[in-house]
């Protein structure tokens, strides 16, 4: 999914903090817990790296105890890790699986997920177990979107607007299903420099665009407001028209899309590329 | 395995001088300058030395291979309207090797002609630091090794659970590399071949324009192995270890197994720590020694990486080395600029928005401790993360000016021109300037100039010694070794009673409530550690040192020099009995029992003049005071009955003050680290004027003026 020699250029960087706050919110906005027990005695419990006094005296099982500590928090957590320092070892042994040299950076991650999830037993457990979905579309369908529907060079393009005005762009470029170079509309200088929220705006985006990086696979101009309610930390299912009632955004895509799927996956796939959130 | 025992000053000094050994190697090189026609150069306290007049560090980082060629000389453009004075690339083993032995410097790929680079450089009058590596980042993929050495299993790290280390990047993960690992260095020897003829007839007194070289680059401080039991284990990096032992135990595994209460037969059988278990004080020293181990390493890496670059003609020029910002690998660098064939380690660090108080710390860390105080990988732009925060114009001078008013006096901007995964430089990748931005480095680079900022020194008399001995048992204490799940570290980390009558956590506490008492009262300091030699204390009257129950016996011998030139050393909170092993031992406990029992100064100035003055002198010859102080606020006292020099004083404690003087002339830098605008009385004796240089207004007063600063805005006015 990810180029190994992955190029990002030209992002302006006001442009690109309003995305990372936004992007943020994913991993920001719920706080980790961590419950340290030693022969099932609790010793130390930590929300987000604050020490606070522990939630659960005894540890018979760590699978339990981390699900009936994310469900005491009424979902207000992103994740509960309950472990000793031998599970800690062992967590810590299964996230340094040894790579493939070329291997893809996401086949990675999946792998190390995989075996840190079976390292869980009685005394180590992590609920909800980690998973690569993030932004507003599901890892597997952004995978199976780039491999069955971007197998040749193409690109795609984001725009989010605040009024008129550019919030945020980014444009990536495919090749062999992989992105291989995210850029910024700074990378084309005046060109895009004013650029409007609107189909003419959208239209020129591709044409620019699409001179350099090639045929534009799909393009999606979207509100600000739209765009935070995408990448919420939920999963979507669709953009806009369904998952956006009655929002205001500009569409292209010129593969098969059913109920704007492609215009999602184009929206979410910024969310794996340039950005990685744990 | 083979050590070597000489090191690049001493291999330097072997060369029978160093025009003989100029025109010995750069016959070698092709395109070599005449040999003796400059003069090696040298690091001194306000910039590089070349021929004799002092070029200050105002560099911007620039990474030629990453731009196509004919888009050099506007950039270089660039950044001479920028003011800059020094480039810095990277000259990444990985991007220049094309596969095993064979590498490209511009014969396929137009923009890695280093050569054509260098001589651009030149004509364009600007100097050069080369960054050689192996490793250094720049956000690559690989962090500038070669991917098939990061895939060698034998050349991999081993973690303490017996895996390799993997580091995740922008494009994928890798395997660190072990930095004991023979067959790293027989493979980076490979590369130094290659490479040095090609720069060797660049360097400065071969005609050339490169003044520095930097090698490798935060060693030892990869994200994620900087934790005590993380990384490495590698097979031979235990060798090290067990050879580290035995020459700390004089060879006597008798001494190590009644230190360590253990039964080894040999120091190759001592098993190293792989978490801590520690419960009693007499439980220490074998993760003392394991902490020591993994600083040595450290040192000895660069120290190789020096020598080999001597060994292939790199010589005449300092070598340099980059470190995090964390407090913590700081404290090596009177080690690594002493011993390690480093001659200036600066520190690297992007500041954040809301770091005045690390950025402080920092620049005041490298004021106390290095040669050349230096920030490294400084400031111009951000790495792409979702933690960045678009860099305003105001936000980027307060930054920048934060680090020079608190000690720095080179810089290098990293990235002067933006690049690949990065964003925010002054200059864009295709030559066009970030104008607010470019405005901004513009601004301070002309006051820079303008004032000659490199002749000025800051005025600091006090010294805060940071106890190398006791941070390694805070250190050795921490259990965390991965962060990729968002586990913090301080989950496993628990409050140990270790029986010592000032325990660790009274310690940091009693180094915070001074270092905040003596903001408070408006103090300016420099923070030093027990690594520092008496040469460099001694340029303070007074030094302040964090003790505990235990004290490094190798580190006594400083102290004792400083006081014998005349110096005042205040410690606290403990009165150490200790040494190392966690003896009780009679050269500790004299020199530490040598000093006055000050318990109590009195509060008024005055009174507390005479108090001072009665305090017993250190040890029996010393003209020097050594005092213990248990109290922070005793320690203010004290500081103030000794009259610690305030030229400048503030009625607003919001307001930070530091002075720099350059014969007659000084400047007083003002920072208002809030987001209030602030104003405040400025007191000082007598009348003087005060000339805006940085900042609005200008004044005279007698006794008194009052100024007012902005949010986040750090003023300079020079005073006569």
């Amino acid at each position: 999914m990810i180029s190994r020699e992955l190029r990002v250029i030209d992002l302006d960087p006001v442009q690109w903090a309003r995305f990372a706050s936004v992007c943020a919110r994913l991993s920001g906005v719920s706080p980790q817990l961590v419950l340290w027990h030693e022969e099932s005695l609790s010793r130390r419990q930590l929300l987000d790296g604050r020490s606070e006094p522990v939630s659960i005296f005894r540890v018979d099982d760590a699978r339990l105890s981390a699900r009936e500590l994310y469900d005491r928090y009424h979902g207000k957590l992103r994740r509960v890790v309950v472990s000793d320092l031998d599970g800690y070892d062992r967590l810590y042994a299964a996230q340094n699986l040894k790579p493939e040299p070329n291997e893809e950076k996401y086949h990675y991650l999946a792998r190390m997920y995989q075996a840190v999830c079976a390292e869980f037993d009685r005394n180590v457990a992590i609920y909800p177990e980690p998973c690569l979905d993030r932004g507003p579309a599901a890892y597997l369908r952004m995978r199976s979107f780039l491999q069955e529907l971007l197998p040749g060079p193409c690109c795609l393009i984001l725009a989010v607007f605040d009024g008129q005005d550019l919030f945020c762009s980014l444009v990536a470029r495919v090749s062999g299903s992989e992105v291989d170079l995210v850029a910024g509309f700074d990378h084309w200088g005046d060109a895009l420099a004013g650029v409007s929220f609107s189909g003419t705006g959208l239209e020129t985006a591709m044409q620019v665009v699409g001179r350099d990086y090639g045929e534009v696979a799909g393009a999606v101009f979207l509100s600000r407001r739209d765009f935070e309610l995408l990448y919420d930390g939920e999963l979507h299912d669709s953009l806009p028209g369904s998952a956006v009632p009655g929002s205001t955004a500009y569409g292209f895509s010129n593969r098969p899309d059913p109920a704007g799927q492609a215009l999602l996956c184009t929206t979410g796939l910024f969310a794996y590329a340039p950005v990685v959130i744990p | 395995m083979k050590e070597h025992r000489i090191n690049r000053k001493e291999f330097i000094r072997h060369l029978a001088g160093a025009a003989a050994a100029c025109s010995q190697v750069g016959a070698l090189s092709a395109g070599c300058g005449r040999a003796g026609e400059r003069r090696p150069v040298a690091v001194c306290g306000s910039g590089f030395m070349l021929d004799g007049k002092v070029h200050p560090l105002y560099s911007g980082s620039f990474h030629y291979w990453r731009h196509e060629s004919p888009l050099w000389p506007k950039l270089f453009f660039q950044l001479s309207r920028l003011g800059l004075n020094t480039v810095c690339t990277s000259v990444p083993w990985g991007v220049h090797e094309v596969s095993k032995g064979k590498y490209d410097f511009g014969r396929h790929d137009k923009s890695k002609r280093l050569e054509a680079f260098l001589d651009l450089a030149g004509r364009r009058a600007f100097r050069v630091i080369l960054r050689l590596g192996p490793q250094v980042d720049g956000q690559l993929t690989y962090a500038g090794f070669p991917a098939r050495v990061l895939f060698d299993p034998e050349i991999a790290a081993r973690t303490s659970v017996g895996t390799m280390e993997i580091r995740h990047t922008a494009g994928g993960q890798f395997p660190l590399p072990s930095y004991c690992c023979e067959k790293l260095y027989s493979e980076l020897a490979m590369y130094f071949d290659a490479l040095v003829p090609v720069i060797a007839g660049h360097l400065y007194h071969r005609g050339g324009p490169v003044i520095g070289i930097q090698i490798d680059n935060e060693t030892g401080c990869f994200p994620r192995a900087g934790s005590p039991y993380g990384v490495d284990y590698h097979p031979q990096a235990l060798e090290l270890y067990h050879a580290r032992l035995k020459e700390r135990y004089a060879g006597e595994i008798s001494r190590l197994n009644r230190v360590y209460g253990a039964n080894y037969q040999s120091f190759e059988l001592v098993e190293p720590p792989r978490r801590f278990l520690g419960e009693t004080f007499a439980n220490l020293p074998p993760y003392l020694d394991w902490t020591e181990f993994s600083e040595w390493r450290k040192t000895w890496s660069l120290s190789r990486i020096s020598r080999m670059l001597a060994e292939r003609g790199i010589i005449g020029v300092p070598v340099l080395h980059g470190i995090p910002r964390d407090c913590r690998p700081a404290l090596a660098i009177p080690d690594t600029e002493r011993a390690a064939g480093i001659d200036l380690e600066g520190i690297n660090g992007c500041p954040g928005q809301g770091d005045y108080s690390l950025e402080r710390r920092a620049s005041r860390t490298a004021a106390g401790m290095s040669v050349y105080p230096c920030r490294l990988e400084f400031g111009g732009g951000e790495p792409l993360s979702i933690s960045c925060c678009g860099v305003a114009g105001e936000d980027l001078e307060f930054r920048i000016m934060t680090a020079l008013m608190h000690g720095v006096k080179g810089i290098d901007f990293y990235m002067a021109v933006e690049r690949d995964r990065w964003l925010g430089s002054p200059v864009r990748r295709d030559g066009r300037p970030r104008e607010e931005l470019f405005d901004s480095y513009q601004r301070i680079l002309r006051f820079l100039r303008e004032v000659r900022f490199h002749e000025f020194e800051k005025q600091a008399e006090i010294i805060f010694l940071r106890n190398h001995g006791l941070d390694r048992l805070f250190y050795l204490m921490e259990q965390g070794k991965s962060r990729s799940l968002s586990i913090p570290d301080e989950v496993f980390g628990e409050a140990v009673d270790f029986g010592f009558h000032s325990s660790g956590e009274t310690c940091r506490i009693w180094m915070q409530q001074v270092s905040e008492l003596m903001l408070d009262v408006g103090f300016d300091w420099d923070y030093g550690s027990t690594r520092l030699d008496s040469g460099r204390l001694s340029h303070y009257r007074t030094a302040v040192l964090l003790a505990g129950d235990y004290f490094y016996l190798e580190e006594l011998e400083a102290l004792r020099a400083y006081l014998s030139g005349g110096g005042i050393l205040i410690f606290g909170p403990g009165r150490p009995r200790l040494n190392q092993w966690m003896e009780i031992d009679r050269e500790v406990e004299n020199f530490f029992s040598g000093a006055a029992a000050a318990e109590y100064v009195p509060e008024d100035d005055q009174a507390g003049r005479p108090a001072a003055d009665s305090l017993a002198p250190g040890e029996a010859s010393s003209p020097g005071r050594l005092i213990h102080m248990q109290s922070p606020i005793e320690v203010i006292r004290l500081l103030k009955a000794f009259e610690v020099s305030m030229p400048f004083s503030r009625s607003n404690k919001s307001l930070d003050l530091t002075v720099y003087r350059c014969d007659r002339r000084c400047l007083l830098f003002v920072a208002n680290s809030t987001d209030k605008a602030q104003k405040s009385d400025i007191f000082f004796p007598g009348g003087r004027r005060f000339r805006s240089i940085m900042g609005s207004g200008n004044f005279d007063g007698k006794g008194k003026i009052t100024l007012e600063l902005e949010p986040y805005r750090v003023g300079v006015w020079e005073v006569s």
